[in-house]
């Protein structure tokens, strides 16, 4: 019971206070990467924390606890005692109806979500690919649009779109830039790491730090490629006009506008770089994010380590 | 399997230029002079596209004439539609460079960005 308690206290601080805590921190916009890393390890750490506290409630009495000491040798009876749940087997199974809910929504969910993004993505590449004419020189799809647009499609097929209303609005560095930027896309496998967090705020969608992992990460990956592009064309100037070239480019209202803000912030970073993260500042928030993957594991095995460490209890 | 999609495209690309119904052979006739691909060839990609809903075909005789059901300009309206809607589930099938500012903030940036730095970069008009 204490266990279960903790868990879900775990899932309570970490899904709530989780973003406020990190909207403060500076870091991310320096270690994009490593910012996603720890934001997808917190998210989908609070969705394992709220089904093993299911499933550490369903672990009273004899039903597992006999099982789980004779395989660690260690003592049935301090096992028991400490996962043990008051109200016996009503409990349990509300325990492993919640573990098991928990479990099949996160992994139906994540399927679709992945299957879904992947076909959508062969789908678009393929039909790019034959109202498009392949540019061999680019490595690009060039489809015949007045709207400035550059984007890529990951998975089977990975393919990198621009439209000639683009390729007019941009000068041949500018190019190399948004090029190298959407590649940076699909060397990081981006699509899988944005779909991931989709899928963990489609689980709980009322979870603040799954909300907000979502944003972040598609937000973050943007930021990445964009450090990926400067270092490429080995000039961040030159990706920042690309990003204004191309945000303001257009003569219409768009469909989906961008937020200024992100733009505004993008452009920035690009043009007064941020020192790179000091070597101990970068393992010890490696160390954080490993810390906040393993967590919710530690805390439901505690019991059972400690019992196995102080070794059987003397028979009363 | 990438170069039966290239061929794909050049059949696309040769019916949409012919702009009428074409028999087989006349699509394999204008596909690469130097190096023609085997009629056969052409003709199972042609049925694929057919089925997959990218051409239509009419009995002539004992062939078939084949056409595009739409224009290159309609699937590629239909297209960028797609790449620019404001679904946002999409987003994650599809990595933006950047999304286009509506046009009020897409002055408000030009403006600080001026104001910011005197010299334009080159192809920022």
């Amino acid at each position: 019971m204490i266990i279960g308690t903790a868990l879900l206290a775990y899932a309570a601080a970490v899904g709530v206070l989780g973003p406020r805590l990190t909207r403060q921190a500076a870091w991310p916009d320096r270690a994009p990467m490593l910012a996603i890393a720890g934001y997808l390890a917190a998210a989908w750490s609070v969705i394992v924390a709220i089904a093993l506290a299911g499933l550490t409630l369903a672990v009273h009495g004899t039903a597992i606890g006999g099982g789980l000491s004779d395989l660690i040798g260690a003592c049935a009876r301090r096992l028991r005692d400490t996962y043990a749940t008051p109200g016996g087997s009503a409990a349990a199974v509300l325990g492993l109806a919640l573990a098991g809910v928990v479990v099949v929504r996160a992994v139906l969910t994540s399927a679709a979500r992945l299957r879904a993004a992947r076909r959508e993505a062969l789908r678009h590449a393929q039909t790019a690919r034959l109202v498009g004419r392949e540019m061999p020189g680019l490595r690009a799809t060039v489809v015949e649009h007045p709207s400035p647009a550059a984007y890529c499609l990951g998975g089977r097929q990975p393919t990198v779109v621009l439209t000639t209303g683009a390729l007019r609005l941009l000068n041949p560095a500018q190019l190399t830039a948004v090029l190298a930027h959407e590649r940076a896309h699909l060397a990081g496998r981006h699509h899988l790491l944005m779909t991931m967090a989709r899928a963990g705020r489609v689980v709980f969608p009322f979870v603040p730090l799954l909300r907000e992992a979502d944003t972040q990460v598609a937000r973050l990956a943007e930021l990445h490629a964009d450090d990926a592009a400067a270092r490429a064309c080995d000039s961040g100037s030159v990706v920042a006009a690309a990003l204004v070239t191309l945000a303001t480019g257009g003569s219409h209202e768009p469909a989906m506008a961008a937020a200024a803000t992100d733009v505004a912030r993008r452009v920035t970073r690009l043009l007064r770089p941020a020192e790179p993260l000091r070597r101990a500042h970068r393992l010890f928030l490696r160390a954080g994010v490993a810390g906040l993957a393993l967590c919710p594991l530690l805390l439901a095995l505690t019991p059972a380590l400690v019992a196995l460490a102080l070794g059987p209890v003397p028979a009363a | 399997m990438h170069q039966f999609g290239e061929l794909e495209a050049a059949i696309m690309d040769r019916l949409w230029a012919l702009g009428k119904p074409a028999l087989v052979r006349e699509v394999v006739d204008g596909l690469r002079p130097d190096r023609p691909p085997a009629y056969t060839t052409v003709m199972t990609v042609m049925e694929n596209l057919y089925h997959k809903g990218w051409l239509e075909r009419e009995r002539d005789g004992r062939a078939w004439r084949y056409m595009p059901t739409r224009s290159r300009s309609g699937y590629t309206a239909a297209l960028m539609q797609e790449a620019l809607e404001t679904n946002p589930d999409r987003r994650t099938a599809l990595a933006h460079f950047v999304l286009q500012l509506s046009p009020r903030d897409a002055a408000l940036l030009q403006q600080a960005l001026d104001s910011a730095r005197p010299r334009p970069e080159p192809g920022e008009a």
